[in-house]
């Protein structure tokens, strides 16, 4: 190599100064470097090194001056509209049946009805359970005084209670040998035979007369020789409701029509008596109202408008400021009302269209006349039990996370909406500042130890070298995980954690240094130079120092470079454990922590996690290069 | 040759010592570890009439935590030479059971990627050498680097990427699959294989650039030797040059960091054994160490320690066995 440069330079002399006459000793002849621009020369020779030097050059741009430029910091949080499925409205199918008194009936009237009021629901559920035909069309309820009622089907949503056609026709006062008839009014005194008859049954407590049944009948309030006379009669007129009970609410059109008539329970039976009988128009406080049957739902209507449909169902919105719009509410009772029809399972989906306000950043947007704009929208419907749950896409503001590159976010976002590129780049800060001051940290104790080691030698020397062999005995990734964990426990800050993380890297990390300048020193004091040293009176740490610690730097810059990349693996892999630098603080190791520990994430975020894996194999890589380089430049003949 | 040995072994108990007397002060001086953590649950635990620091001293004289620590190490000690490591706190079983239960999957494991890179890294390594600034050594080089570069964790996920989520060639982790118990014997067996594949594959890769680059550069300087300018200059065939005079001298070094690598196959593989979920020594001490458990976490330790010290001794020894030029004192 030195043969060809001599050739070299010998050529080039010849070539610029062909007159000038040359001797074997001109100091021009031969071109001396000195010894840094010597091992400078090797370095750039070799390509690897170069290679290694251009992508460690590249990293700290990129790592310290790219977030000068860069507009986002490491602890930014993003936030933003976005589009995803959100809980839009929930559904009730109504299975109590409720009643709705007429309003002619008085107080009176209700309290002694109120036994039987209580008895509606499970008298339903009894109707529902007869298989007799009869039996489910009506059903006979006895009030407390002993009074019958039928409870009659309107229809499948409604039930109404109207008096029994089995009345009292008669009191009789008697005993089974002698008795009288008193009829009540409106029926016709049937006369001495009828007594005759009542008299003879008064035993068997039904007789026949005049082709119908009577029933004779203790009365409970009355002396001993009080009975009633039961007769089932034929109805006659308008049938007259106490209530009806029913699952069926209105839905209102308009909001303010909600208002008036919803509290308004004497509304309510006026509607369901008139709705449920069959009827097409009612009146109710001087308005009529009509009716109409639309796909099997009552509709209500006021001057031709619809006002309301009855269902057994209610809607309210998730969000509570917000009514729901009519259009929607039917197609959601279709929707709700057809799976409870179908019995669909718990956890069913249906998806059904209908019109709903288009939101835009959450608020309604307005056309010109500031009415809200409606669109077609997809819903899905999904069953839980009795109630149903809502959803479509809406736009809900909230913080980006994994949000996919982009043109904002070049690399997207993390999982706590935090700019990915710009934790890359703060992290490679922390990750390339962490080796650098473990490798300080290291390179200091080491020069120390090993230098008094190496420059004392005897019984220093063996207890310092005893104290290596301690370290290097330790198992240095175990220790780091049980202070990494230690440091959880404390609920250290991250700052704090940060420093006692690189204070035990470094203090495990001296040993090798020691050893290596402890023998480098061995060889360099029985040297010539050191003898002159010590015959000038120089101190002895001057001469350590100054002297022998120097010839040492061409090896420690080595072991220093290459220790670089291993301190930076050791770290990332701390980090990575989630042992080692904490959120927020950003680093290589960190920012895979979280992603790679589920197999959605490790796929579906994998432009997160794998460009920063190469980062960090790339900066191994070129700082082991870069000590190679550095090592053959130093010394070529010495030992890989 | 037996005195040295008698006297390493010596010189390596007394570093032992001293190793497990800084490692058991790190671990004794732990604030807020596994008793607090179980004093504390047990506190505030319904109908518990002892409060937090009964709890803590009870449980101290219960584990045997409540001496000095120089006393309390003399202690373990005692027990620990007799092969005692006391009952692990997190596994809730003696030490040595759970060791015993683990130690063979870490083993096998570690052996397969041993022989894996041993039987990868020499031949190429010499590859290397022989065609020296080749596109064969620069290759070999590079991808030499790379393995020493890659981080474990990186490593493990891309396998995971590739193998197991898209290819879904095999398991994400864990050492047997779904309906294991529905398998023969063959079967099982066969499962076991197929989820140590991954971890073998990181393994290897991991561990194969550094015996390269070390095989490399023997082999770079044993054919700058004397000798084998001699043998060739004898006429003989560039195989018998390489494979005979260079490879047996090449050996030397290599025989001696592949010995002296033989006792770590014991140690587990921390990282790996942890990402993939291989119940392995290194597997078990991971979570022994991050719950606080101290028994375990001690026995540990004092094991990787031994190992380590065994893996120097066995390497000095290796060195004179195979070289007759060396001689040991």
């Amino acid at each position: 190599m030195s043969n060809n440069k001599l050739d070299e330079n010998v050529k080039a002399n010849e070539s610029s100064n062909k007159e000038t006459k040359m001797t074997l000793d001109d100091a021009a002849r031969v071109k001396v470097l000195s010894p840094a621009r010597l091992v400078f020369k090797r370095f750039i020779r070799n390509k690897l090194a170069i290679f290694g030097t251009c992508v460690l050059v590249v990293l700290f741009l990129f790592c310290f001056v790219g977030p000068l430029f860069y507009p986002y910091g490491q602890t930014d949080i993003f936030y933003g509209w976005r589009e995803q499925n959100d809980d839009y409205a929930y559904a009730q199918i109504r299975s109590e049946y409720v009643n709705y008194w007429n309003p002619d009936i008085d107080q009176d009237t209700k309290k002694s009805l109120s036994f039987v009021e209580r008895n509606v629901n499970s008298t339903i559920l009894k109707m529902l359970a007869s298989e007799n035909e009869e039996e489910q069309n009506s059903y006979e309820i006895v009030s407390e005084d002993g009074i019958y009622y039928n409870l009659v089907k309107l229809s499948d949503d409604a039930y109404a209670l109207k008096d029994s056609t089995y009345v009292v026709v008669a009191d009789f006062f008697g005993n089974a040998i002698k008795g009288v008839a008193t009829f009540r009014d409106g029926f016709e005194d049937l006369g001495e035979e009828f007594n005759a008859a009542a008299t003879a049954a008064i035993k068997t407590g039904s007789f026949e007369f005049n082709g119908k049944k009577y029933d004779i009948v203790k009365d409970k309030n009355g002396t001993k020789q009080d009975y009633d006379i039961y007769c089932d009669t034929a109805a006659e007129g308008e049938t007259k409701y106490y209530f009806v009970s029913t699952i069926v609410t209105p839905t209102f059109y308009k909001t303010d029509d909600f208002t008036k008539y919803n509290k308004d329970s004497a509304f309510k039976y006026t509607a369901y008596a008139a709705t449920f009988t069959g009827k097409t128009e009612f009146t109710y406080d001087n308005v009529t109202f009509g009716v109409k049957l639309e796909d099997g739902t009552p509709i209500i209507s006021r001057n031709g408008e619809d006002f309301a449909f009855l269902a057994p169902f209610t809607a309210s919105s998730s969000d509570t400021a917000t009514a729901l719009n009519i259009e929607f509410q039917l197609a959601l009772e279709k929707a709700v009302l057809e799976m409870a029809g179908n019995a669909a399972a718990v956890g069913t989906e249906v998806s059904f269209n209908a019109l709903a306000p288009k939101l835009e950043e959450g608020k309604p947007v307005l056309d010109e006349n500031g009415n809200v704009v409606l669109q077609d929208t997809e819903f899905v419907v999904k069953r839980e039990q009795n109630d149903y749950t809502v959803w479509c896409i809406s736009s809900i503001y909230k913080i980006l996370i994994y949000e996919a590159p982009n043109s904002e976010h070049i690399l997207g976002t993390d999982a706590n909406g935090m700019d990915v590129l710009a934790r890359i780049m703060f992290g490679g800060r922390i990750s390339l500042m962490v080796g650098f001051i473990v490798v300080f940290i290291e390179m200091i104790i080491g020069v120390i130890m090993g230098g008094i080691a190496g420059y004392f030698g005897g019984w220093v020397d063996n207890i310092i070298m005893r104290l290596v062999d301690v370290f290097y005995c330790i198992p240095s990734m175990p220790i780091l995980i049980i202070t990494g964990a230690l440091f959880d426990e404390l609920n250290l800050d991250y700052r704090e954690r940060l420093v006692w993380m690189m204070a035990i890297l470094g203090f495990l990390g001296w040993a090798g240094v020691a050893r290596m300048v402890r023998g480098q020193i061995l060889s360099l004091r029985e040297q010539e130079f050191m003898v002159a040293a010590e015959a000038s009176g120089l101190s002895t740490s001057r001469r350590i120092f100054r002297h022998l610690v120097p010839n040492v730097m061409p090896q420690l810059i080595v072991q220093a470079t290459m220790g670089l990349g291993s301190v930076i693996i050791t770290e990332s892999t701390l980090s990575f454990l989630g042992l080692g630098v904490k959120h927020p603080l950003a680093t290589w190791g960190n920012m895979m922590n979280n992603i790679t520990q589920k197999v959605e994430y490790l796929t579906a975020y994998a432009y997160i996690w794998v460009p920063i894996g190469c980062l960090i194999c790339l900066a191994v890589i070129a700082f082991n290069f870069v000590g190679d380089g550095l090592r053959d430049a130093f010394d070529p003949k010495m030992k890989r | 040759m037996l005195k040295f040995i008698i006297k390493r072994l010596l010189y390596c108990t007394l570093i032992l010592f001293i190793v497990m007397f800084v490692i058991y002060t790190l671990m004794a001086s732990l604030p807020s570890g596994y008793i607090e953590k179980q004093a504390r649950l047990l506190s505030q635990q319904p109908g518990t009439q002892k409060s937090y620091d009964q709890w803590v001293s009870e449980m101290e004289v219960n584990l045997g935590m409540d001496k000095g620590l120089v006393e309390g190490y003399f202690t373990w000690i005692g027990n620990a030479v007799q092969g005692d490591f006391g009952e692990s706190w997190n596994w809730t079983v003696p030490v040595v059971e759970k060791f015993q239960d683990v130690i063979w999957y870490s083993f096998v494991l570690s052996l397969i990627a041993f022989v894996l890179e041993t039987a990868i890294a020499i031949p190429l390594g010499i590859l290397a050498a022989k065609k020296q600034y080749g596109v064969a050594d620069y290759t070999i080089s590079v991808i030499a680097l790379i393995g020493i570069s890659m981080p474990t964790f990186f490593l493990a996920s891309l396998l995971k990427l590739v193998f197991a989520a898209k290819l879904n060639w095999f398991d994400i982790g864990g050492m047997q699959g779904r309906g294991y118990d529905q398998l023969d014997a063959l079967g099982k067996f066969l499962d076991t294989c197929h989820h140590m594949v991954l971890p073998v594959i990181t393994l290897t890769i991991v561990g194969i650039g550094g015996l390269m680059r070390y095989t490399r550069t023997n082999t770079l300087e044993v054919l700058n030797a004397d000798y084998i300018r001699t043998a060739r200059a004898k006429g003989l065939s560039e195989k018998r040059v390489i494979g005979y005079h260079a490879f047996r001298n090449t050996l030397i070094p290599i025989v001696t960091i592949v010995g002296g690598s033989l006792p770590g196959l014991f140690s587990g593989a921390l990282i790996t054994e942890t990402l993939f979920d291989i119940r392995g020594i290194g597997f078990v001490s991971y979570h022994s160490m991050v719950n606080g458990d101290i028994p375990f976490t001690m026995f540990y330790l004092a094991f990787s320690s031994i190992l380590i010290l065994l893996g120097t001794l066995m390497s000095d020894i290796l060195y004179a066995v195979v070289d007759p030029r060396v001689r040991l004192n």
